[in-house]
């Protein structure tokens, strides 16, 4: 006579360390990891600019902070995490869009330059107002 | 001259001998043009007849031979040991499955995933046959035509650390056979469609890893095809919200 | 023991199998149809097919045309009426293909393209690139599930037929996922379980195709109609049997040799590359028995090429050809020809079925490669057995439901649950017990040699007694074959086992079939009788099981519209 078996399936557990399985799964926890940094980063704006209202006295604490050996490593850190989250978003953009936009490599690449390009010229206009020469102060004070 | 030899390392799970899986392995004769489907079966026919894994096609088509080798799902009838570059080749049964015996998966959470996508043309009325087929440029063929190459195989959903984390989650194949049927002219049941995927564990758990599209052997690009589904799922919403009577 | 039971159990999930269950529920709501399948449906054979579906869809095309295309093909061994019939019906299933969402593909003009293929006169070859089967078989499967009539049970292994009162009762299945044989009540069985080019060494067909429902049928008292007509497919790749579709000669691929000659302008100076199977693997053979084949890796060949194609055809019209061959050959056809050469591919006979899809056997129908109807006689056109899997299947289909419904809705379970216990004995106390001395794999290799040397594409009578007697021997050894997997869940050896069994019953029929035929007709090829005998052999050779082995009978042919004549192309 048949006997029924009592078939319990197994279930494997997947380890905790599944993204160091292979360089794809790492860097994608890496790129959701940029978001923190890239938070991190928006916060650090706000508090400077929280900062700055509170007085010369106190910018001026924040500026030595900012400009210090720790600040600058964490800088250099968010700055790599930033370009990170900005390229891996812009590779993965082609993908969201319409099917017939995005149908060969060609056009996905057309559109990660394009991106590239927008971001890169942003950037650029905005480093440029921000580090623009002052005014020159008219003749008789303002 | 001796005959050249090659070890596998395959995963065992046979409940009547262990309550766990366990490895074996095995040394058998190598010739270069082999797979390892080729292989598997050399040891079912002549060393192990116990071992037990699921094969059909030998052609990559079936859908039925997929395997976990050396940590990456693969079929196990397209992957030549000559381009294996460690010995023992470690085989084991698809991963975020659970396991019947030794390389048996069960995957009957697949199979009603399936159903939940509406897989099938969705029509307000029919044109009688005999008016015949129903227009369709190449071009909006090529729409669809990519994900419609899958083969169910599900290595997507072995390669997918979101369904590994929870399967409760659609899935890559799944999803891509909505994208399918939602991108067929012929098809009028997007809404419907739509409302089946656009949930929770529906499209919205993927987090566009990605690996669902690189191990895909039939490049359907199903991680591709989900992001597409988020875009139109969301503008679906969208204009429900702002034009309301025109969404209908 | 659970107890199951149903209108209509359909054995096999592929082309015919799932049409059928589509048309049985379509004919009535209320009926309860289950799709049985050893293995799930996506992974049935029709999968690996590649061509196309052949249907009059075109003005300059005509039902006569196709018909006697057919019937012309087929030797005139094919049934005419049958032909007629099926003629008829094939366009309609394609166009409900294409509502169903196949994705055909295009004309310019949006409508659904056809292509040239072998033995047609005109094109009238419908396809979908050149994954024609694997299209098909998945809008089929997808569209069953849409309706909740139609049940499945998948990775269930049907052991054995049951009768009582001389009519269909149901069957007996191994449910691999529970180890436990089932009993299934049904009113009707329909047969879709496909070929056997597994009792060959060299096949294109996959591992699944052991004639399971033909052995049961020959088993449960019906004929096995035309055994001993096997396909040879001219174009497979050496070593693995890997098939490159007739399409590629469509598309205007050319068959060179050793000489880089077109050969065939010596055999079929007309039609070329798109004549019929059986003359082109003739062909193939007779060049490289004379010196002019190709040597290669696994043996002598010839070439395909497709180079002067062009790699813009070749990518949209021959995709799978180009990866198969890249992948399995390690060679790209836009750059040098594909080394071919002819093997196993369809069986032309199958389970005796009238145009209905009837076997002669109360509540038993069948239809598809199982089936022998017969519309392909003694050579099959290339794309006409995906158009006979829809017409047939949908037929068979239909038939069953108005015999089930025709029948009183009484229980039918007592006798199958017991008939399936005893089934139950005869697998686990019986074969899985068996410790034995032969292996598996050793007896299935000599039945598959013998098939591949002595019922080839050429024969003669002393090899086919040779292989006759290698088959009986191996039948013999089978007794001895012991199961060293004892678990009974999930036990492939098992069902090999089981598969072996039913393919030596086979095998014997087709032997003995071959044997008697003394004449070559299609792609049965005997060198002692090259000619073809319509004055003695002009029928249907019926192989009934009895307690010694087959006993042959013949059905005479019916013949409509076209006399035999001389088979030039």
């Amino acid at each position: 006579m048949a006997t029924e078996t009592a078939r319990k399936p197994y279930v494997r557990h997947r380890s905790a360390m599944w993204w160091t399985k292979n360089p794809r799964y790492f860097l994608f926890q890496i790129r959701e990891l940029s978001a923190v940094f890239v938070a991190l980063y928006a916060f650090l704006v706000l508090y400077q600019l929280w900062v700055l209202r509170q007085g010369a006295e106190s910018y001026r604490a924040f500026l030595d902070l900012w400009f210090s050996g720790p600040m600058v490593l964490l800088g250099l850190a968010i700055l790599g995490f930033t370009v990170l989250h900005a390229v891996t978003w812009f590779l993965l953009t082609p993908k969201v869009l319409a099917a017939r936009l995005a149908r060969s490599p060609a056009s996905s690449a057309l559109v990660f330059v394009v991106m590239l390009a927008v971001w890169i010229a942003v950037s650029y206009v905005v480093v440029a107002f921000l580090y623009a020469p002052p005014a020159p102060v008219p003749p008789g004070g303002h | 001259m001796a005959e050249k030899t090659i070890q596998l390392r395959v995963m065992r799970y046979r409940p009547e001998r262990s309550d766990d899986p366990f490895y074996q392995v095995y040394t058998i004769p190598y010739r270069d043009d082999m797979v390892v489907l080729d292989a598997l079966n050399y040891i079912k026919d002549h060393v192990d007849p116990t071992l037990t894994y699921r094969w059909s096609c030998r052609m990559g088509i079936c859908g039925s031979c997929g395997a976990n080798i050396e940590g990456t799902p693969k079929l196990t009838c397209s992957v030549f040991l000559r381009d294996l570059r460690r010995q023992p080749v470690t085989i084991e049964p698809l991963a975020n499955f659970p396991i019947l015996k030794d390389l048996i998966v069960d995957i009957e959470d697949f199979m009603d995933k399936l159903l939940r996508v509406k897989p099938y043309i969705i029509r307000e009325k029919e044109k009688p046959l005999e008016r015949g087929e129903y227009r369709q440029t190449q071009e909006e063929v090529d729409m669809f035509r990519q994900q419609s190459l899958c083969i169910n195989c599900m290595l997507c959903y072995s390669a997918c650390p979101v369904y590994g984390h929870d399967d409760r989650f659609l899935g890559p194949a799944a999803s891509a056979l909505a994208y399918r049927y939602l991108q067929d002219s012929r098809d009028e049941g997007g809404d419907a469609r739509i409302a089946a995927i656009a949930s929770t564990h529906g499209i919205w758990q993927c987090t566009f890893v990605g690996e669902c599209s690189v191990v895909c052997p039939k490049d359907v690009d199903p991680a591709g095809a989900i992001q597409q589904l988020k875009a139109m799922a969301a503008t679906k919403l969208m204009k429900s919200m702002l034009l309301p009577l025109a969404s209908r | 023991m659970d107890r199951l039971a149903y209108d209509i159990v359909i054995v096999g999930g592929g082309a015919a199998g799932l049409r059928a269950a589509i048309a049985a529920a379509e004919a009535h709501k209320s009926l309860r149809i289950v799709v049985v399948s050893k293995v799930y449906p996506m992974r049935s054979h029709t999968v690996s097919a590649e061509g196309g579906t052949a249907a009059v869809l075109r003005d300059y095309d005509s039902y006569d045309m196709h018909a006697f295309d057919t019937v012309k093909g087929s030797d005139f061994l094919a049934d005419q009426d049958a032909v007629e019939f099926f003629v008829r019906r094939a366009p309609l299933e394609v166009i409900q293909m294409d509502h169903w969402g196949c994705p055909w593909s295009r004309e310019p003009d949006g409508r659904v393209a056809v292509r040239a293929f072998g033995g047609m006169s005109v094109k009238r070859t419908v396809f979908a690139a050149d994954k024609v089967g694997f299209h098909m078989l998945h809008t089929l499967f997808q569209t069953t599930l849409k309706y909740e009539s139609i049940e499945r049970l998948d990775e269930w292994f049907v052991t054995s037929l049951f009768t009582e009162g001389g009519k269909i009762v149901g069957v007996a299945a191994l449910d691999l996922r529970s180890g436990t044989i089932q009993a299934i009540g049904a009113k009707a069985v329909i047969l879709c379980t496909g070929g056997a080019g597994r009792i060959y060494e060299f096949t294109t067909n996959g591992w699944i195709k052991t004639g399971d429902g033909m052995a049961l049928a020959y088993r449960a008292g019906v004929p096995l109609k035309d055994m001993e007509f096997q396909q040879f497919h001219p174009t497979c790749l050496p070593g693995t049997g890997i098939l490159i579709t007739e399409a590629a000669r469509g598309e205007g691929g050319y068959l060179v040799n050793k000489d880089g000659e077109r050969f065939l302008k010596r055999y079929v100076p007309e039609k070329m590359e798109l004549g019929p199977r059986d003359i082109l693997s003739r062909a193939i053979m007779t060049e490289i028995k004379e010196g002019r084949g190709i040597e290669g890796p696994y043996g002598p060949q010839v070439h395909l090429d497709l180079r002067h194609l062009g790699e813009d055809v070749i990518e949209r019209k021959l995709p799978m050809v180009r990866e198969l061959v890249r992948e399995y050959v390690g060679l790209d056809p836009i750059k040098e020809p594909i080394p071919v050469r002819p093997g196993q591919h369809y069986i032309m006979g199958g389970i005796h079925t009238d145009l209905h899809g009837f076997t002669g056997l109360p509540g038993l129908y069948a239809a598809g490669e199982a089936a022998c109807v017969s519309i392909n006689g003694a050579n099959r056109l290339g794309s006409n057995s995906l158009s006979e899997c829809l017409v047939f299947g949908a037929e068979a289909g239909r038939s069953a439901a108005e015999y089930a419904r025709s029948l009183p809705s009484t229980t039918i379970l007592n006798p199958v649950t017991a008939l399936a216990k005893a089934d139950e004995s005869r697998i686990f106390d019986g074969l899985l017990k068996r410790e034995g001395g032969e292996s598996l794999a050793a007896v299935r290799s000599e039945m598959q040699h013998t098939m591949e040397i002595h019922f080839g594409i050429y024969r003669s009578a002393a090899g086919l007694e040779k292989g006759l007697s290698g088959i009986r021997a191996a039948r013999k050894r089978f007794e001895r074959v012991g199961v060293r997997d004892k678990d009974p869940f999930f036990n492939t050896e098992l069902t090999s086992t089981l598969e072996l069994d039913f393919m030596l019953e086979l095998a014997e029929v087709v032997a003995m079939a071959a044997l008697n035929r003394k004449e070559s007709r299609g792609a049965h090829s005997r060198t002692d009788f090259p000619k073809r005998d319509d004055a003695n052999f002009l029928y249907h050779s019926m192989a009934i099981r009895t307690g010694e082995g087959p006993r042959l009978e013949s059905r005479a042919v019916t013949i409509t519209k076209w006399q035999p004549a001389a088979r030039v192309y």
